[in-house]
């Protein structure tokens, strides 16, 4: 008998919905192949019609690209797709060339189960809100990326950065698919007037921050950069211009290293 | 027909999970102890360590498709996953749940029996795990338990990455069989 009985039957619940999803996406390919060719014949006879894309570079019809929410709105638990862990607090959206539309919340860490000695606060969760497919067609599995609390930042307070690689790196048979995009996030102090990226070559990126709502203390910035920039790091300015810190290395695949 | 998983392979099983719930169902339940007392001896705490193992084997359902079997046996494929698992949980300071979510798995209710019993896991591991081979015990330890790489043992053990490999792979299939008799 299982240690956890309740995790065997979830496993076997998940695996089994999950072979149903499949079954169902087959179906939905030959259906919509099917419905491609008689369109296209349709476009013959007529003589003409839009240039059409080559394929749909979004993940696949089982997400549904929902848009952003109001800054401010309050995603609350247990509610959301995914479902949120705790209230969620929408504190900047946006678009970027390749991501395209995304959302970033704040949402606290008490109340969760935490790991001993993890740190406590808020957790930043950046959202692809319809991720892009990777080049073959195949669905990025992850939407999501997030950090929690004052880890790794303590020499630059109120200013943290995170990265989240679109479409998630993948290794296939030894060689490593670099992402089209790596969207640079996190918080600023609220006296930040820009939010800059520099890079060898004299690579500079500047933006301006997202003003989150007032319940959260802080601006926020989602700056989309290109991976293999060498020697890039991350700082805010002030209003004058001045660095507001020492600044952050970024990291792999943005760096080389 | 019922299949009797007990006499399949780990690969024979994961093949077939990609079509039969069973199967993985039998993955699980052949590597619960090893991949608990994995991660009870790692974060000291039963709750925690049950829901790095639901997530654990929750990513590696996940993974399943993109499994191809190499040079490593599935249970150190598992193994990995467990790994990273709990290196993006320490990151983030909470236990990851993406794989849980994706799959709309909801989350475990634990009863004071369980987690007596998964406590009791890390110690049963530990006693088995000096109860091997000197070399499988050595070659485990060291990528199991201090999870150092295969070519960083391999030069400590003087002896090739295939061997180590090897060693890792006997001494986990032994655990394995050891830890299903003490159930």
């Amino acid at each position: 008998m299982s240690l956890i009985p309740d995790l065997e039957a979830q496993l076997r619940d998940a695996a089994a919905r999950r072979r149903e999803r499949a079954r169902r996406r087959a179906i939905g390919a030959l259906a919509t192949a099917a419905g491609a060719t008689v369109l296209v014949s349709a476009l013959l006879l007529m003589g003409g019609g839009d240039e059409r894309r080559a394929g749909d570079r979004r993940a696949g019809e089982e997400r549904r690209f929902e848009g952003p929410l109001p800054v401010g709105t309050v995603i609350p638990k247990g509610e959301g797709t995914p479902p949120r862990e705790s209230d969620s607090t929408v504190v900047a959206t946006g678009t970027t060339p390749f991501a395209g539309a995304w959302q970033l919340e704040a949402a606290p860490t008490f109340g969760e189960r935490s790991l001993p000695g993890a740190p406590r606060g808020r957790c930043l969760a950046l959202t692809v809100l319809d991720p892009p497919a990777y080049e073959d067609g195949t669905p990025d599995p992850s939407g999501g990326s997030g950090f929690c609390g004052a880890l790794g930042f303590r020499k630059t307070p109120g200013f943290s950065r995170a990265q989240k690689n679109v479409p998630t790196l993948r290794k296939l048979r030894g060689h490593l698919f670099l992402p089209k995009e790596v969207l640079v996030y996190g918080r600023v102090p609220e006296r930040a007037g820009k939010v800059a990226v520099t890079a060898d070559r004299g690579v500079r990126i500047e933006v301006e921050p997202h003003e989150g709502p007032k319940s959260i203390r802080g601006d926020f910035f989602v700056i989309p950069v290109k991976p293999r920039l060498g020697h890039a790091s991350i700082n805010w300015l002030d209003t004058d211009g001045t660095p507001g810190s020492r600044g952050i290395r970024l990291q792999p695949p943005v760096t080389n290293s | 027909m019922d299949t009797d998983w007990r006499t399949a392979s780990d690969d024979e099983v994961l093949r077939r999970a990609r079509r039969e719930p069973d199967a993985f169902a039998a993955f699980y339940s052949r590597h619960e102890r090893l991949v608990l007392g994995f991660f009870a001896g790692r974060v000291g705490d039963a709750e925690v360590a049950a829901d790095l193992a639901a997530e654990t084997f929750a990513a590696a359902l996940s993974a399943i498709p993109r499994f191809r079997r190499r040079r490593e046996p599935p249970v150190a494929w598992l193994l990995g996953i467990a790994r990273n698992i709990l290196a993006m949980s320490r990151r983030r300071g909470r236990v990851e749940a993406r794989a849980r979510r994706r799959l709309g798995m909801p989350q475990l209710a634990l009863t004071d029996e369980v987690l007596e019993r998964i406590e009791g896991v890390h110690g049963t591991a530990l006693e088995l795990l000096g109860g091997l081979p000197p070399r499988a015990r050595e070659a485990v330890k060291a990528r199991v338990v201090d999870e150092r790489d295969y070519p960083d043992i391999a030069r400590d053990l003087r002896c090739s990455e295939a061997v180590v490999r090897k060693r890792v792979s006997r001494g986990l299939k032994a655990l394995r069989n050891q830890m299903e008799e003490t159930k």
